[in-house]
């Protein structure tokens, strides 16, 4: 029973980054922008959450910075995109890359010191929960309240569908849309604080955060960019990674790099399974099978009609 | 709310769109505005309404000056527009729909609002449904009553009847009169529908060049009308005369028995069809009722999921789509551009795609030539994009090939003007000459009484009746589309 406990609190502790970083894509996402630079975002937030931690003593701060380095990040990208039109998928591409080298370059100085982290909030008879879970489930609560039950959640993901029909009926769309990109920037940052200074702690060449901002923008996909089923992937990611540890221990015989490996091609299948409601082939039988119908229905999912689409007021 | 405009001007690149445009518009009248494709009337209400920036003019309301305006600007002033696409949200849902723009709230409020507002119009809405389930006309009841829930005191109509029901055009109209003569609102209405102009308006403007040529009141003379809207010789009437009739030697183009082809969200079945070659055969029917999943399915870009289909002899049932145009079907879609042509690839390059073989000097005056006979008056490098609607059609006709036994188009007229219209069924007409059969959807009852030689009527989702059109009457044929099987017939 504790075995199972431990279990269960260790893919809640994995998961919490993932769940605040594909929530932020998630946001912007909907919103219409695509915000590629999610990956090094994550790893200069946790340097500069980690660094900050450090030189100040407070944990708490660093965490906030890091929110505050991703938001930044974001910022640039969203002004760039949005203002000055250029694509958002190649300033997103490239500012993943520079934040990378960025985080490893300006973070030289404080690899493997020892520093402050976030601690545990313990709750009795369960043991200690680090504070970075209890962000991350108050922000999926948040996000679903605010994109579904909100003025401005409901602008937001008009924004995203048609940012033409969205004009005309007199919405800020640009600014809508740079709002949900710093938003969900700020999110992915917390992300990378939660890695270096609960999750992964410290920071070090590689990070452990390192390739978890690709996996983020894959479970928003996966997700079918709705918040309950992008939290879901991102547990159900954080379970194979926790799985892989404890598999390693009952089969000693294998490599250990297969453990850690096997999610990805795991994650593959999964996508390639949530979509199989769109082959012909599935399609013909839901329309004969109720059962499957259901099933099909609820795994499939579209983009935002306007993602990654740019928008000019003037017509 | 008293309008005035003055002195409009839009340019977009060389093209003057409107040319310095005054009117003026009062309360409690349904105004019509008239003219012909590119004649700026869809330019002049997007500026009306904020979503277009004028280059110069100035916009009165109530006889001041209402500033530079912007969507949300103009519907705080109390003007709204109709868009002629419904310009919303497919994946949203009704009440997100209906709130966003409106007077807004959640969930609970505006689905109270929307009961309250389409009891009064006898529409009906789930507000939980989404948005792409519903049919254009639906669409466009909703984007209605968002507009009024919003508090517009000016109501802009862009062709809103295109695409909808008769049932829905009448609901429609009778909103309209309802708007201006009970609740003192100014309605525009933008039509290139001359009798639906005439039926509907107190007053009608009419456009031609990016000006207004004219201002009528009834009683309207529809002579005086086309003559302002074209110009002194094109008032003539569309020729009258269907070609001669199809061939009866030789094999059939196209036999069909006991077809299904797959539509969106049902399946067309039992499809029993003979063309000969030089046939010329109309869809009628309410949009949306398997005009579409036919015209596709006989150009292999529908799925056949029963029965058999012979071209030419050629046993193509169930093959792709590139055995269907190699044995020489051959569609023209009614989103020309969405789905006909590519947006930014020249004309030049079109050609080239259809015609593979052309090179050189010898490709270049054939295209000449080409745009001549079909008379495009536009350079090679220009994209398809920047056509107008008719140039993009008669891109289209020319993109044809030459030896095509079975032409298939749907609503090969929508949205163009008469003298194109009479041009484009000039050139089919010589198809058919030629020895290619058409078969062509259209809402347009008049266009497919005036070319046919057999009528197909869709009632409900399936193939409901085939008749000969040689003294098929307008009246017989409505009737035959609202499920009438009468005597006579």
């Amino acid at each position: 029973m504790d075995m199972f406990i431990a279990t269960i609190l260790g893919i809640l502790a994995a998961g919490s980054p993932l769940v605040l970083a594909s929530l932020g894509e998630t946001i912007s996402e909907r919103a219409g922008v695509v915000n590629l630079s999610l990956d090094g975002a994550m790893l200069l937030s946790a340097m500069a959450a980690f660094a900050l931690a450090l030189t100040t003593g407070s944990a708490w701060l660093g965490f906030l910075f890091g929110g505050l380095t991703g938001a930044a990040v974001a910022g640039f990208l969203v002004v760039v995109s949005v203002y000055l039109g250029c694509s958002q998928m190649a300033i997103g591409f490239i500012l993943t890359l520079l934040c990378r080298d960025l985080a490893y370059f300006l973070g030289n100085d404080y690899a493997r010191l020892p520093g402050p982290d976030l601690g545990y909030w313990s709750i009795p008879g369960l043991g200690g929960i680090s504070p970075v879970v209890y962000v991350s489930v108050i922000a999926m609560f948040l996000v679903w309240r605010w994109m579904f039950f909100t003025r401005s959640g409901l602008r937001a993901r008009a924004v995203g569908e048609s940012p033409q029909a969205a004009f005309s009926r007199g919405v800020k769309v640009n600014r809508i849309r740079i709002l949900c990109v710093l938003t969900g920037g700020f999110m992915a940052g917390l992300a990378g604080g939660a890695y270096s200074l609960a999750i992964k702690n410290g920071w070090g060449r590689p990070q452990g955060c390192e390739g978890a901002g690709w996996i983020c923008l894959a479970i928003v996909i996966f997700g079918g960019w709705s918040p309950w089923k992008v939290v879901a992937g991102a547990y159900f990611f954080a379970a194979l990674q926790v799985a892989g540890i404890h598999l390693q221990d009952l089969f000693p015989g294998l490599p250990g790099p297969v453990f850690q490996v096997a999610p990805f091609p795991i994650m593959i299948l999964t996508l390639l399974l949530a979509n199989l409601g769109r082959m012909r082939r599935v399609k013909d039988l839901a329309a004969r099978n109720p059962f499957v119908k259901k099933i099909v229905s609820g795994l499939n999912a579209s983009a935002p009609e306007a993602l990654g689409k740019d928008f000019n007021e003037d017509m | 709310m008293d309008i005035t405009l003055r002195e409009i001007r839009k340019n977009y690149g060389a093209v003057q769109a409107l040319r310095g445009v005054d009117a003026s518009l009062r309360p409690g009248r349904v105004y019509g505005l008239l003219g012909e494709n590119g004649a700026g009337k869809s330019t002049l209400m997007r500026v009306l309404c904020g979503r277009t920036r004028p280059d110069g003019g100035d916009i009165l309301i109530n006889g001041a000056s209402a500033g530079a305006l912007n969507p949300a600007r103009a519907l705080a002033v109390g003007v709204g527009m109709l868009q002629q696409d419904p310009l919303d949200f497919p994946a949203m849902k009704v009440w997100e729909n209906f709130s966003l723009g409106g007077r807004g709230g959640g969930r609970a409020k505006a689905a109270e609002n929307l009961a309250n507002l389409s009891g009064s119009f006898h529409f009906s809405f789930d507000p939980d449904m989404r948005l792409a389930d519903l049919t254009v006309g639906e669409r466009q009841q909703l984007s209605l009553l968002r507009l009024l829930d919003a508090g517009v005191r000016v109501l802009i109509l862009d062709e809103p009847t295109t695409g909808i029901s008769l049932e829905q055009k009448e609901a429609l109209f009778a909103a309209m009169r309802r708007l201006s003569k009970d609740e003192n609102r100014t309605v525009i209405f933008v039509t290139h529908n001359l009798e639906e102009a005439v039926d509907m308006c107190d007053d009608i403007l009419v456009m031609s060049h990016g000006r207004v040529t004219g201002e009528f009141t009834p009683p309207y003379s529809k002579e005086e009308l086309l003559t302002r809207m074209f110009g002194e010789d094109a008032a003539r009437p569309v020729k009258s005369s269907p070609a001669a009739a199809g061939r009866r030697d030789g094999r059939e183009t196209l036999a069909l028995s006991g077809a299904v082809f797959e539509g969106e969200g049902f399946d067309l079945a039992d499809i029993d069809l003979c063309v000969r070659p030089g046939e010329i055969i109309g869809l009628a029917g309410l949009e949306g009722n398997g005009q579409e999943p036919l015209l596709r399915g006989l150009a292999g870009r529908a799925r056949m999921k029963a029965g058999r289909l012979l071209l030419d002899g050629i046993d193509l049932s169930g093959k792709p789509p590139e055995r269907f145009r190699f044995s020489g079907s051959h569609l023209l879609p009614a989103a020309r551009l969405e789905r006909g042509l590519f947006p930014d690839m020249s004309v030049r390059e079109h050609f080239q795609l259809a015609f593979p073989e052309l090179k050189g000097a010898g490709g270049t005056a054939f295209m000449e030539a080409s745009c001549r006979r079909f008379r495009l008056p536009v350079r090679l490098s220009e994209p398809a994009v920047n056509l107008s609607g008719g140039n993009q059609q008669r891109l289209q006709l020319a993109l044809i090939p030459e030896n095509v036994k079975l032409l298939l188009l749907e609503h090969p007229t929508r949205g163009l003007d008469l003298e194109s219209c009479r041009q484009i069924w000039e050139h089919l007409e010589e198809r058919c000459r030629q020895g290619a059969a058409i078969l062509f959807s259209s809402a347009d009852l008049e266009e497919i009484l005036d070319h046919c030689h057999r009528v197909l009527v869709f009632f409900q989702r399936r193939l409901f009746a085939d008749v000969n059109a040689s003294g098929l009457s307008a009246g017989a044929l409505g009737a035959l589309m609202s499920g009438q099987k009468g005597e006579g017939l």
